[in-house]
């Protein structure tokens, strides 16, 4: 186990900026996620750390020692790569104990090691089998085991189930970090899959255009988004231009919007008089409060099983509504209210 | 299959591949034939060990198949051992690397003939390289370089035209390894050395298997090269057969073309099992 730094790193590639003056620690036994859409530079921050890419500028401290410029071979990392990687010519156990006698760990000491990562991940039949001849599940443990047997300080993943169906994915996903946690691994987790974030870090770093735009804790990061972009990125989200009107205690602001006059009621004040503001689709209450009352009309039903999913429009605003059992369909009136506490300022209107 | 499809299938064979294993096989037949006193095209024929034993009584022929098999060998693993690496800088491409390829691969189109021709100007007593290197003050006079007794010179022109070929095989045999194979290699503590002996030489075998027999058998059948650059004491096996045939002796000439055809195959199935044995599949060290 060991902690990782990095210190304003960047990446360029010609022109294009990869990854932008990205700086965060992550201590040691910690589960990070690198989330964020495609192209962001998640998976080159990830091959940064790792060292199959060399920054343009910055540094990568590993326990307090610069390894910015050792190569991928010497550093105390390891990699499960998104699609596998297996050698297709080695046997699964041949893959097991690959880094292993690059380590020159002793015969004797490498079969135990290989013993116990086959128990933890339940691989023992497979021993003597080529990766093609294992499901995509089975490879993905393989992969996670020939992490695993090298004991890395920090073990990196590159969205290591994105080629799972969603079923297996959250077994696999729950299978991770609890390995991780029981050999109290340092891990940096990419994907672009909000709920794989959510579920399985400590900490979730979004990245957009090669910056970090939020640091926190899932929970930080669903419901207090720094940005727009972090609250459209991380689950649903109505965002809104507004203007602060007035403030009546410490906490209440009157803000305009385009779909009326609201209060909000937020611990933080807001950053500037004209700012965005958010509220979660599901956060919503159908029918009549006295608070943020609004009326509009259902553009859209759709059912989604425990919620029914409403588009609507009120006075050519599009918003969405997230409510249980409602019975309201396509184009029916609807009152419904968004609680104070639930609308949440995001960043000035340049 | 039933019967009556594999007759319809034999029968679809025999036009194409029927015909060449008709005129290889009559070919291998009269060879062998030949080389047992039959077949005589210049006096009576009648079967005989006699030819066998005549000829595999003189040094010259064991000389022959001594030369002949260090030609092949040497030229197949120097070629390939020059290919690999120049395969691996040509995975993936870069700027000019189209250019490059289509250079290192010039020599596929320049006829033997030529190419020894050409080599002779550099290496002869007269030649760019004696002139360069007095030139550069390194030699005081000229040294003799043409017809060596080591066949350096047969080595250098049979790499120089057989390592386009194997990069032609390697290359495509590389980049068909993924670079997440690769990365996962080196992010398991791999070197350099250790990434080509356990990845890139095992996934690539079949390659190199093919490259290394297809240049041995061609390189031990050399005789341009060999009449041209090659030492004045040895003479190769495809040379002391056309001896045999100059004097009108085709029967010895058949023995000498039996034993080459018999090397070739003999050196190539030996070949094949040492890179199968050296790197093959399922091997972790």
């Amino acid at each position: 186990m060991a902690s990782i730094e990095v210190r304003n790193l960047s990446m360029h590639f010609s022109k294009f900026i990869a990854v932008d003056d990205v700086s965060f620690k992550v201590e040691d036994g910690e589960f990070v996620t690198l989330l964020g859409p495609s192209g962001c530079g998640k998976t080159t921050l990830l091959n940064l750390l790792s060292g199959f890419l060399t920054p343009t500028s910055g540094q990568i401290v590993l326990d307090e020692v610069d390894i910015t410029r050792v190569p991928p071979e010497l550093r105390d990392t390891a990699m499960c790569f998104q699609s596998y990687a297996l050698f297709p010519h080695l046997s699964v156990q041949e893959n097991l104990s690959f880094g292993l006698r690059q380590q020159g760990v002793p015969a004797a000491a490498r079969l135990d090691r290989i013993a116990k990562v086959t128990d933890q991940l339940d691989l023992k039949a497979n021993l003597q089998k080529l990766p093609n001849q294992l499901s995509g599940g089975q490879q993905q443990r393989v992969a996670l085991g020939r992490a695993l047997a090298v004991r890395p300080g920090v073990i990196l993943f590159d969205e290591p189930l994105s080629n799972l169906d969603a079923k297996l994915r959250e077994s696999v996903r729950y299978e991770i970090r609890s390995i991780q946690k029981q050999y109290g691994l340092t891990a940096i987790y990419v994907t672009h899959d909000q709920a794989e974030a959510l579920a399985m870090s400590d900490r979730v770093f979004v990245m957009n255009g090669g910056r970090v735009e939020q640091v926190g804790s899932p929970e930080t990061i669903y419901h207090q988004p720094a940005t727009s972009f972090v609250a459209d990125f991380i689950g649903a989200a109505n965002i809104l231009e507004a203007e602060v009107q007035s403030q009546s205690g410490d906490r209440q602001w009157q803000i305009e919007t385009p779909i009326g006059c609201l209060t909000v009621d937020a611990s933080d004040p807001p950053a500037a008089n004209r700012l965005r503001v958010c509220w979660r689709p599901e956060h919503g209450i159908e029918g009549g409060a006295s608070v943020n009352a609004l009326s509009a009309k259902v553009h859209h039903r759709s059912f989604q099983g425990n919620f029914t999913d409403l588009t609507l429009d009120l006075d050519g605003t599009s918003q969405r509504l997230q409510v249980p059992n409602s019975t309201v369909m396509d184009g029916d009136g609807i009152t419904f209210s968004i609680p104070p506490h639930t609308l949440h300022f995001l960043e000035p209107i340049q | 299959m039933t019967l009556g499809r594999w007759l319809q299938v034999i029968l679809l064979l025999i036009p194409g591949i029927g015909l060449v294993v008709f005129f290889m096989g009559a070919v291998v037949y009269i060879a062998i034939a030949q080389s047992f006193g039959l077949y005589n095209l210049a006096g009576e024929s009648g079967f005989s060990f006699e030819f066998w034993t005549d000829v595999t009584e003189r040094k010259v022929y064991w000389r022959s198949i001594r030369y002949s098999l260090y030609i092949g060998l040497i030229s197949a693993f120097v070629s390939v051992a020059l290919a690999y690496p120049l395969a691996l800088w040509l995975r993936k491409p870069f700027p000019g690397s189209f250019t490059v390829s289509a250079i290192l691969k010039a020599p596929l189109l320049v006829h033997g003939l030529v190419a020894a021709f050409l080599f002779i100007n550099v290496i002869a007593y007269h030649g760019l390289f004696n002139q360069l290197m007095q030139g550069l003050g390194i030699w005081d006079e000229p040294r003799r370089l043409q017809n060596d007794r080591h066949a350096f010179g047969v080595l250098i022109l049979q790499a120089w035209k057989n390592m386009p070929f194997a990069l032609l095989l390697l290359t495509g045999a590389v980049q068909a390894i993924s670079d997440d194979v690769l990365n996962a290699a080196r992010d398991m503590g791999a070197g350099a050395f250790a990434r080509f002996r356990r990845i890139i030489a095992p996934l690539s075998v079949s390659a190199m298997q093919a490259a290394l027999v297809i240049i041995f058998i061609n390189a031990l059948a050399d005789f341009t090269f060999q009449t041209i650059v090659g030492p004045t004491n040895r003479q190769s096996l495809a040379q002391y057969m056309v001896f045999f045939r100059d004097s009108g002796r085709w029967h010895e000439a058949a023995v000498v073309g039996v034993t080459l055809m018999g090397l070739s195959i003999v050196g190539a199935v030996l070949l094949s099992l040492l890179t199968h044995m050296v790197f093959g599949k399922r091997r972790a060290r």
